[in-house]
């Protein structure tokens, strides 16, 4: 197995693992960048606990998360093992109300 | 020496715009701003026909495709917002 196969299938696991995912640049608590940032704020809104993993700590999963998804940029937010999309379609889906009405779909209810 | 202009990879906004169309037909719509003025970071608007029938993620990763030697560059944010067009 390639690194960057041994990479892929850690993704893998982290998202069929866990209900969502974000791959981001620093912490949930401590975002390193902005777009990072808002993905967090926008899950917040919503409720929606999730793990965040820090692409900074392991350069091999900062590529190899790109060419996970065909996706070149961070962060990433996958549901239910699907990719949904980077910040920009993160935030054009809360404000269209498409957001909340996939997470309950999914996941059912945010828990208040 | 310092040297106030050195600016390596710095990306200019009209390259960006042409990069983009090449890749789409010819009515395409592309506006990009340099949000800092600094070339590194961009918010970019596509209005194309060619995104008919693709999702969200299908029509970015079409922009995506295009940039591909800017990302591994010095791009470092782009702000993509894609449009359907009839």
């Amino acid at each position: 197995m390639t690194q960057e196969d041994a990479i892929h299938k850690f993704i893998k696991d982290e998202i069929s693992n866990n209900d969502i995912v974000v791959f981001m640049k620093g912490t949930p608590d401590f975002p390193m960048c902005g777009f990072s940032g808002r993905v967090v704020q926008i899950l917040n809104h919503f409720r929606r606990p999730f793990k965040g993993i820090n692409v900074l700590d392991d350069e091999a999963l900062r590529q190899g998360i790109k060419t996970f998804a065909s996706w070149p940029t961070i962060p990433q937010i996958y549901v239910k093992g699907e990719f949904l999309g980077g910040c920009d379609i993160a935030m054009e889906m809360a404000q269209s109300g498409e957001l909340e009405q996939l997470l309950n779909e999914k996941l059912g209810p945010a828990k208040t | 020496m310092s040297d106030p202009n050195f600016q390596p990879g710095r990306i200019d906004a009209d390259r960006l715009r042409a990069k983009i169309l090449s890749g789409f037909p010819p009515e395409t719509e592309v506006l990009v701003q340099d949000t800092h003025g600094n070339g590194y970071q961009f918010q970019v608007w596509v209005s194309s026909s060619a995104f008919t029938g693709l999702s969200r993620i299908q029509q970015h990763q079409k922009v995506y495709a295009l940039l591909k030697e800017e990302f591994q560059d010095a791009l470092h944010a782009l702000t993509l917002k894609t449009e359907m067009r009839g």
